[in-house]
């Protein structure tokens, strides 16, 4: 069973992608600022972050940064999921090593969840070649 | 008393008349009173030349000879005398006494061939020889008497009445005759043995002097700058040569060891370097204590000329033709009016000696004006009264009256007419000159060449002016309104900055309650929470459609507001058009066949070439041209093809919809717009897409356009990309 760390401020959609990770068979580990999600991402230490970019305070590249230098927390995955689309931060997040930058307007949690699970396959795939 | 002083008397009287006579004639070869004194002077020469050989004849016979070709001289002096006096005073062409005249001295010339004129010669006093008259003479003299009196009553009246120049010439032109006359007179008593010794003709030598004076200070014949020049020469020559001669000579005393021709090269070699300075100085000697002016036409001409073509600045090339006409001419005064265009007043361009009011009072009305442009001459002041005699209107006299006596208060001599195109632009009024010499005719038609080169000189200054003027004014508005636009523009980059700041960040803002409620309804569909009753399936359904429809325009204004915050960039790859064209139709085929349209996908017989491109981006293009042809056709079908070219690759999609006006045409691919029948249909969309796809196709260095015959007649939208 995977465990997620999904960094989301907004309540609304942490709830909402929480119970769709949950139901679809996910440990989910919710933090609701960059702050508290590096603190988590040190406890927890989870398969994969979902990492939303516009926070309080410290915000989604800075987070990155900050887990960049730390090899232990940067190996851990980390996924962009935000509805913030621009391309200079988008390329920033590629360089600090993001594996994807998804909007999530664009897709339905249902699909999110099947991207997740496609990722998971793929690494598996990659471990065992 | 000797006779050998009269013979000295007779040689300097000859030659003295035929130098005079020679300088008037090579002055002005053409010119009749020139060519008449020349003759005058050349028969007091021949007079004079046997006067002097009969003076130092030994024997009766060759006295009575040289008598008789002394009287050939004589003769015909009173009748050339006449006729040239007559020239002088411009009555020539009127008076027909003229024939008579001649004919009279052609009667007395041949009769000299005859014993009738000079019977013989007998002692008279201490002359061993004097001639004794024959008839002829008697009657000469007498015809002599009458004639001279006639000629000397035509002095005195046009003296009268002439003013200026003239008059001052024809006072010495009397002077010399008279007393050339009277000294000549003095001999015809010892003709008839009255013993009165004939003094007289010593002064006849005067008679060469006085018109040689009248040359020189009234340019009678206008022959005064070469006399001038030719006396300043004599002199420099004779002061040079002078030294030369007195160095040569005190070497001689000295007996310095030098060799006298080594001497004598020395001395002449400094005579001829001293020669140019010491006639600048006798020059200028005479220029500053008698006002007297070297100026020789074509000298002032091609340098006034030379200068005139240099300037350009209108204040410089006026204080120019002031400043040369007033140093060259030695004048009290000189004003340049120019007229201004439109109401025709004059103003002063520049002045030197008048008072301003009197500068300008001339043109005051516009007379002057009428009168120079009907003339095309320059008006001079003394020529006025006679102007004023010969004009016949009224009103015309009185005007020049009125000229005249203003002319004499401002103390003005000469108006130059400025002429462009035979209207008058302007003139130059002169003023007298400081040695209170009047204008010459010389100096008259070389002031009109200078008026001629000035006015164009002048006019071209003032057009220079005006399109200098007019230039830097352009320049200060352009740079003035350039400011304007350039600070308008900024203003504008900063709003349209942020406007699409605001999109981007209205859109940003819009986009988490639709991911919520997105995310909602897509779990509630899917049964995530409970199981829906089934009538809540098709509204639901419905929600679903209308946010992802929102999502879509959120989408657009985002990358719409990225292409216009220049932030759109390129992921290119290299890619197969036909396949994304593929994927797009197998996306649309549905869409189509739900509403009854025909869709055709021609794909290309052979492999169309990979070409980088973004192929996210293009395949959005392919899909919204697709997506259009479907929602504006009703009935039909849609026809895809790709094709390649020597250096693009060609997409077409073809419909039998709805078609495009003109103006749509033009429209189309412009932002928030759409074709009528968008409207028509209750079609959805915010009209981004076309918009989007081009600033696309253009990111790629692509073409974008669409054909149509017309409403209702189908469209046909082209997307080309260039193979790389």
């Amino acid at each position: 069973m995977y465990k997620i760390l999904i960094i989301e401020d907004e309540k609304l959609l942490s709830d909402m992608y929480e119970d769709k990770f949950s139901q679809s068979g996910f440990l989910t580990v919710m933090a609701n600022s960059a702050e508290q999600g590096f603190e988590l991402l040190k406890k927890e230490k989870p398969d994969l972050v979902l990492l939303d970019i516009l926070l309080p305070q410290e915000n989604g590249i800075q987070f990155l940064k900050r887990i960049k230098d730390i090899p232990e927390l940067s190996k851990v995955p980390v996924i962009i999921f935000s509805n913030y689309d621009d391309p200079e931060t988008k390329k920033k997040a590629f360089n600090l090593g993001a594996r994807d930058y998804l909007i999530k307007t664009n897709f339905t949690p249902t699909e999110i969840v099947g991207k997740i699970q496609n990722f998971f396959k793929k690494l598996e795939l990659d471990k065992v070649s | 008393m000797s006779t050998s002083l009269f013979a000295i008397a007779g040689f300097i009287n000859a030659a003295l008349a035929i130098i005079l006579g020679f300088f008037v004639y090579y002055k002005n070869t053409k010119k009749l009173e020139n060519i008449l004194f020349f003759l005058l002077n050349f028969s007091l020469a021949i007079w004079s030349l046997f006067f002097g050989f009969w003076q130092l004849a030994r024997t009766e016979e060759f006295a009575l000879l040289l008598c008789r070709l002394l009287c050939f001289g004589s003769i015909i002096i009173p009748f050339i005398t006449f006729h040239w006096v007559l020239v002088l005073i411009n009555q020539a062409r009127k008076n027909k006494l003229i024939v008579i005249n001649y004919f009279l001295g052609l009667i007395f010339f041949i009769s000299n061939f005859t014993p009738l004129f000079v019977k013989e010669v007998k002692p008279e006093l201490f002359f061993p020889f004097w001639p004794k008259p024959g008839i002829f003479f008697n009657l000469f003299v007498f015809v002599f008497v009458i004639v001279t009196f006639y000629t000397f009553f035509l002095i005195i009246k046009y003296y009268k009445n002439s003013s200026g120049i003239k008059k001052e010439q024809i006072k010495y032109v009397f002077l010399g005759l008279i007393i050339g006359y009277i000294g000549a007179a003095t001999v015809i008593p010892l003709w008839y043995g009255i013993k009165f010794i004939p003094i007289g003709y010593f002064f006849l030598t005067l008679y060469s002097f006085i018109l040689g004076y009248a040359i020189l200070k009234y340019r009678l014949m206008d022959i005064r700058f070469i006399a001038g020049r030719t006396f300043v020469y004599l002199l420099s020559i004779i002061s040079v040569f002078g030294l030369v001669f007195i160095l040569i000579f005190l070497n001689n005393k000295l007996q310095v060891p030098v060799s006298i021709n080594i001497f004598s090269s020395i001395a002449t070699a400094i005579g001829i370097l001293f020669f140019q300075p010491v006639f600048q100085f006798f020059e200028k000697l005479a220029s500053k204590y008698f006002y007297y002016t070297f100026y020789s036409y074509q000298t002032v001409l091609t340098d006034l000329g030379k200068k005139l073509t240099q300037v350009l600045d209108l204040d410089r090339l006026s204080s120019l033709i002031v400043n040369t006409l007033t140093d060259t001419m030695k004048l009290d005064r000189t004003v340049i009016l120019l007229r201004l265009q439109g109401n025709g007043d004059y103003r002063i361009q520049k002045n030197i000696g008048f008072r301003e009011e009197n500068g300008i009072s001339l043109v005051r009305d516009n007379f002057l004006t009428a009168w120079l442009e009907k003339n095309q001459t320059p008006l001079v002041y003394e020529e006025l009264s006679l102007i004023i005699r010969d004009v016949l209107k009224k009103e015309e006299k009185e005007s020049l009256e009125k000229i005249k006596e203003n002319m004499k208060k401002i103390e003005a001599a000469l108006c130059l007419p400025l002429f462009i195109e035979n209207k008058i632009s302007g003139m130059i009024v002169l003023g007298n000159k400081i040695s209170g010499d009047p204008y010459s005719q010389q100096d008259i038609s070389l002031l009109n060449t200078l008026a001629n080169q000035s006015s164009i000189a002048l006019q071209n200054a003032k057009l220079y002016d005006q399109v200098h003027d007019l230039s830097e004014n352009l320049q200060e508005k352009v740079d003035a309104q350039t400011k304007e636009l350039k600070s308008a523009y900024e203003e504008l980059k900063v709003l349209d900055k942020a406007k699409s700041e605001f999109i981007s960040l209205a859109s940003h803002q819009l986009r988490t309650p639709l991911t919520a409620i997105k995310g909602y309804i897509s779990m509630i569909l899917e049964g995530s929470y409970g199981k829906l009753p089934g009538s809540a399936s098709k509204p639901l359904n419905n929600v679903l459609g209308s946010t992802e429809r929102l999502v879509r325009i959120v989408n657009d204004l985002l990358n719409i507001s990225k292409i216009e915050l220049g932030k759109m960039e390129l992921n290119k790859a290299p890619a197969r058009i036909e396949e994304l064209i593929t994927s797009c139709y197998e996306e649309m085929e549905h869409t189509a066949e739900i509403k009854g349209l025909k869709i055709v996908w021609n794909k290309p017989k052979s492999c169309l070439p990979e070409i980088e491109i973004d192929k996210l981006k293009i395949s959005q293009v392919i899909s919204n041209l697709i997506d259009n042809a479907i929602k504006y056709t009703q009935k039909g079908q849609v026809e895809i093809k790709a094709e390649k070219t020597d250096s693009v690759i060609r997409i077409s999609i073809k419909d039998t919809g709805e078609g495009l006006t003109k103006e749509e045409l033009k429209m189309v691919f412009e932002g928030f717009t759409r074709g009528a029948a968008g409207i028509a249909y209750w079609i959805e969309g915010a009209g981004l897409g076309l918009y989007i796809a081009k600033k696309y196709i253009d990111l790629h260095h692509g073409k974008i356009w669409v054909e149509s015959e017309g409403k209702g007649k189908g469209s046909a939208f082209y997307a080309e990309l260039p193979i790389n």
